[in-house]
């Protein structure tokens, strides 16, 4: 056995007029079609959590029981239509959650595989809506539980609004200055930006977010069943935000909002804020969220942190080069041939 | 915490298919003379049988200890081509970072069915997979080593579905890249697709040479990689 034995064909074959088209696919992908990859995988994460032994336990301690804490809070018309979906799931949690997990697999493999990747995107948009609305109880949004730090609006409404903006369209003009202004265009994908980062500042601002005991009381819920580590961590970071919940969420607030100006600024401002959300996003995700309750068992998704990271990224400017435009067909990505199947 | 049996029995199946499918592609490779990826075949027809005795306990075929053996031997091999790599290329070297990645996540694969094991999986008889999260039995381990295993395995499945349209004759215009039609040894290949091996006649296309399809063995990596991945996250 020889070590050639182990290495891809592709790359063992001498250079071939006919596999040149392939170098595209061999090589780095674009920024685009990077950020598509890490969703791709979140998504993919999603559907094996879903999988897991709590899911399918019928009753209050399991999945359907988790569904229906959703209603809690919201007008009847959406708590009803929450309830009606978890007693679906609480008498079939075999099949239901089964579907579930598949659906959420094959979004995130369609979306790694070239040829489905309009489909897969647009499917988890209509997913993400879905549970939003089914799995999330519109992230608390209409009853004030919708803080940021606690994954609000709903984390899986960055999913959606990910897959719409790495969509595979050229909409950003001859040198669109991030990846995001490419599906929707430079002024629509900003205007997103900052309507995003405004609502999560008013979101910080409004319910029990803003309440003295509103962050120690998520760190609270959140620590429950983490490892020692983590738990030990979120004490820490219970006694330093005990009663101080009013002034994190100003705080918050004006990081938001300086964050939502970012993309206005000129580049070099526009990374630092950039760079400020990124590490908000980080900062939220372990104090917050704890890494979405992963590492407690029972999660359905890593929530929100990662995905506010991944849409800072798909924001970061991206200077052009001469030679790469060129060598790229139009309405190609950097990598050519590699965008044109994404 | 109730589990249903269908899906350890699904994940099984799967893993018998993939399994079974990579020993006929090490046989058939052997036959026709074509080069293979050999020691990633072996990998996955081992990982694969081993898995299925750790969803459906019933069906282990080996002893745990032996399966221990197995996959310390199988981590060492892949990380000793990756350190071989790395000291000759360097580890940045492009575009030589799938070369990297190959021997790296199959030590990945093998140092977390070993970490499964550690644990204590399988599970008794009685137990099944049914048990796997029950407190205890098996032990969950580091939570946070787990979780990363299980991501870089998923992540692993995305990188090799978004490159496996470099094996499709559609887009390379080749048989070359489509099939392993390389000859044993490292002979070249000629235009038509067709390959001769240590200098012999050029070989005839086989009606079973679509079986050795590259694309199906990324398929079975993918397949491997989220059920093994779907098997961690269910210790955490």
């Amino acid at each position: 056995m020889t070590i050639s034995q182990s290495e891809p064909i592709a790359a063992q074959d001498p250079p071939q007029p006919s596999a040149s088209k392939a170098e595209g696919l061999v090589g780095r992908p674009d920024m685009r079609r990077l950020l598509q990859l890490v969703l791709a995988a979140i998504w993919l994460v999603d559907g094996v959590l879903q999988l897991q032994a709590f899911m399918f336990t019928p009753g209050p301690n399991g999945f359907s029981g988790m569904l229906t804490g959703m209603a809690e809070g919201n007008p009847h018309w959406v708590a009803q239509s929450i309830t009606w979906n978890s007693s679906i799931v609480y008498h079939h949690p075999g099949i239901t959650n089964g579907l579930f997990a598949l659906i959420q697999i094959l979004i995130g493999l369609g979306i790694a595989w070239r040829p489905a990747v309009k489909v897969s995107l647009a499917a988890s948009v209509v997913w993400s809506l879905g549970v939003w609305w089914f799995g999330e109880g519109l992230g608390g949004v209409l009853h004030g539980d919708g803080t940021p730090v606690g994954g609000g609006p709903g984390a899986v409404l960055f999913y959606a609004l990910l897959a719409v903006l790495l969509w595979p369209v050229e909409h950003g003009g001859e040198h669109p200055a991030f990846v995001a202004a490419r599906a929707v265009g430079q002024d629509a994908a900003k205007a997103i930006w900052a309507v995003v980062w405004i609502l999560m500042a008013f979101l910080t601002m409004i319910g029990s977010g803003r309440s003295p005991q509103g962050i120690h009381d998520i760190v609270d819920d959140v620590r429950q069943g983490e490892p020692s580590w983590l738990a030990t961590l979120d004490r820490h970071v219970e006694s330093l935000v005990s009663q101080q919940g009013l002034t994190i969420a100003i705080v918050l607030t004006v990081v938001f909002l300086v964050v939502a100006a970012g993309v206005f600024l000129r580049p070099p401002l526009a990374r630092a804020t950039l760079v400020l959300a990124m590490v908000t996003g980080a900062v939220i995700w372990v104090f917050g969220q704890n890494f979405g309750m992963i590492l407690a068992g029972g999660a359905t998704d890593p929530n929100s942190g990662p995905l506010l990271i991944l849409l800072a990224l798909s924001y970061w400017p991206v200077q052009a080069s001469p030679s790469t435009r060129t060598a790229s067909s139009p309405g190609l990505g950097a990598s050519g041939g590699l965008a044109q199947a994404v | 915490m109730p589990y249903p049996s269908w899906l350890a029995y699904t994940f099984a199946a799967l893993m018998i298919a993939v399994s079974v499918y990579c020993l006929g592609r090490l046989i058939l490779a052997r036959r026709l003379g074509r080069r293979n990826h050999t020691d990633v075949n072996i990998a996955h027809v081992l990982m694969g049988f081993a898995m299925v005795g750790m969803l459906v306990p019933d069906w282990n075929v080996l002893p745990v200890g032996l399966w221990e053996v197995v996959f310390a031997v199988m981590a060492i091999y892949f990380l000793y081509f990756t350190v071989l790599h790395v000291a000759n290329n360097g580890l940045l070297a492009a575009p030589a970072s799938d070369h990297v990645a190959h021997p790296l996540i199959h030590m990945v694969m093998a140092c977390s069915m070993l970490y499964m094991y550690w644990l204590g999986m399988p599970m008794s008889s009685s137990d099944h997979m049914m048990g796997m999260s029950m407190s205890g039995a098996p032990s969950t381990g580091d939570p946070l080593l787990t979780a990363f295993l299980a991501i870089v395995l998923l992540v692993s499945a995305i990188r090799q579905l978004d490159v496996i349209g470099r094996f499709s004759p559609s887009r390379t215009g080749s048989r070359t890249l489509a099939l392993s039609t390389v000859g044993a040894g490292s002979a070249p290949t000629n235009g038509s697709g067709s390959a001769t091996g240590n200098g012999a006649a050029p070989m005839e296309t086989h009606a079973l040479e679509p079986l050795l399809a590259p694309r199906l063995e990324v398929a079975c990596h993918i397949a491997m990689c989220v059920t093994m991945a779907y098997m961690l996250l269910l210790m955490v």
